[in-house]
């Protein structure tokens, strides 16, 4: 395929870019064949099967990936550079975000550069800086929201010209995920995971993990988000079990609180080394008193979501109001006299859809507090397992059931 | 045996004095309350809120709806349903629980510490039409 015609390509696809306060995404892509890939039909798709005969698909793939199927938008881009700090942070971001072999070989191969080793490093990012400067993006060499959308598009103009089937072959495979990841709307933070929902081949959503994420003008909040054509039908059900600790003045090893913490919702355990989890649902089982549910993002949990694209919890656990819970601890009983207490809150946080586990996310959140000066430090947040899963852990169904007797979640 | 009037008769001011280990605690958890003033009809206390982004007093005390039912007194949290708070007997009220009693004392008003000064705080009673997110439910929530 030459570059005239891959520019007929681009400029038949352009009409299925959504541009979206500056984002990118395509809100329908290989759901099923479309009839209405303008100018994309069997005639163009028979040449590149020509020219893959003749020439072997190899070339054909080079060929591709080098004029690449929709025109860059600023042909004449100025070289980028990326300093060194540029491609710290490019690699730190997209080694987050692309840990599967197959769609980075993918990438790196439109992108022009050695599909093998499939990995992350200073070529990719390189490569993907000046992708982006073609199209008149940040030229920063991560793979964000915006420049996936724009590398399923890409994709999806490739994968068209080939008249490749709608679901299967890396194409495709890659074209799914990068527009599923190009539907995450938040902006703010650190990533910390992102993983997929559903067949590995077509996958139905993706979750994205962020530290540091900005909500209700304050930041430090971890937020998880689902993205898919079918986020409305997904909720967030989080069980939580939470540990405080102090080590007294002369004490050889941390005194753990026992008991019961009184929070505004009622009492909740205390967890503590040596003995199981005291997990709960994270939820307000009164409110809307009318229709309890066990879902956080339901509960009046912050939350955020955008029509049939993302929904969003969000959370920032303990924070300043364990201040005074924390000098009560150090004021009397066993950890009397701890110049410090720590709070370290495990969460669970499952994605459910039609009372269905479908994914599961396990992260942490520690909070030190300086007993004497009542002040608490920036919640530090650790990843556990994430992944997908079809059914809850034991002991979260044995807490689930406590709260909500005869729940169908399992 | 306790007269069952003494725990709403018991209004002041009662903070934990002492904490000391029983073997019998009825297979209860311990509460974390360290301090609380009772004036017959509500209790005044702090309360943690675990999530940011749900509703909560400016400086984490509320004034709670209390009774006494027999020697328990009992609170309503703004999000949960009626829980024994303290027993009252032998003239204070203690907490029982995780193989702990802790024993509270009615104290003054100077005897507050620094931390702690927001319960002396005059404040309304809380209202229970708030929701987690902040907004009132109505009334036939």
């Amino acid at each position: 395929m030459g570059q005239a015609s891959e520019r007929a390509v681009a400029s038949s696809r352009a009409s299925t870019v959504r541009e979206a306060g500056g984002d990118l995404y395509s809100p329908v892509l290989f759901r099923s064949p479309s009839a209405s890939d303008h100018g994309v039909g069997p005639a163009r798709a028979n040449a590149v099967l020509a020219l893959q005969r003749s020439a072997g698909n190899r070339v054909a793939r080079q060929v591709l990936a080098r004029d690449l199927a929709i025109a860059p938008t600023v042909p004449d881009a100025a070289p980028v550079t990326l300093s060194a700090l540029d491609l710290q942070r490019a690699r730190a971001m997209n080694r987050v975000l692309f840990t599967d072999a197959a769609e980075l070989r993918a990438i790196r191969d439109v992108l022009g550069i050695s599909s093998d080793p499939a990995i992350v490093d200073d070529d990719l990012s390189n490569a993907v800086a000046a992708y982006q400067a073609s199209y008149g993006l940040k030229a920063d060499g991560m793979i964000g929201p915006i420049t996936s959308g724009r590398l399923a598009q890409e994709f999806t103009a490739e994968s068209d010209a080939l008249s490749q089937p709608a679901i299967g072959g890396s194409l495709r495979r890659t074209a799914r995920r990068l527009h599923l990841r190009a539907m995450v709307t938040r902006r703010h933070g650190e990533y910390l995971h992102q993983g997929f929902v559903g067949d590995d081949d077509n996958p139905d959503g993706c979750v994205t993990v962020r530290a540091d994420d900005a909500f209700s003008g304050s930041g430090n909040w971890i937020s998880l988000e689902y993205t898919g054509e079918d986020a409305d039908q997904v909720h967030w059900l989080q069980f939580n079990a939470s540990q405080e600790f102090g080590t007294p003045p002369g004490a050889a090893a941390p005194v753990f609180a026992t008991g019961s913490v009184l929070t505004s919702n009622g009492p909740a355990p205390w967890s503590s080394p040596g003995s199981p989890q005291q997990w709960v649902v994270d939820s307000v089982q009164n409110s809307p008193a009318a229709h309890p549910s066990p879902f956080y993002d339901v509960s009046g949990f912050a939350s955020t979501s955008s029509h049939n694209r993302s929904r969003v919890m969000l959370d920032q656990p303990s924070g300043a109001s364990i201040i005074g819970q924390a000098q009560a601890f150090a004021a009397t009983g066993p950890a009397a006299g701890s110049p410090t207490v720590t709070e370290r809150d495990a969460f669970s946080t499952y994605l459910v859809k039609a009372n269905h586990p479908r994914y599961r996310v396990d992260w942490s959140g520690t909070t030190v507090v300086n007993v004497a000066a009542g002040t608490a430090s920036a919640i530090g947040y650790r990843l556990g397992f994430a992944g997908p899963v079809t059914r809850l852990r034991a002991d979260h169904r044995t807490a689930l059931l406590a709260k909500y007797p005869g729940n169908p979640i399992n | 045996m306790t007269d069952p009037s003494a725990c709403a008769q018991a209004t002041g001011l009662w903070q934990v004095k002492d904490d000391v280990e029983i073997d019998d605690d009825g297979g209860r958890l311990a509460l974390d309350t360290f301090i609380f003033a009772f004036d017959g009809d509500t209790v005044v206390l702090r309360l943690t809120t675990r999530h940011a982004g749900q509703w909560k007093s400016d400086d984490d005390f509320y004034r709670l709806a209390a009774e006494c039912r027999g020697e328990a007194l009992c609170i309503r949290p703004p999000f949960g349903d009626w829980i024994e708070l303290a027993t009252f007997e032998e003239g204070r009220f203690v907490q029982v629980g995780s193989g702990r009693k802790r024993i509270f004392e009615r104290i003054e008003d100077a005897q507050v510490a620094a931390w702690n000064r927001a319960i002396l705080i005059r404040r309304e009673p809380h209202d229970y039409r708030i929701r987690p997110d902040g907004t009132l439910a109505s009334a036939k929530n």
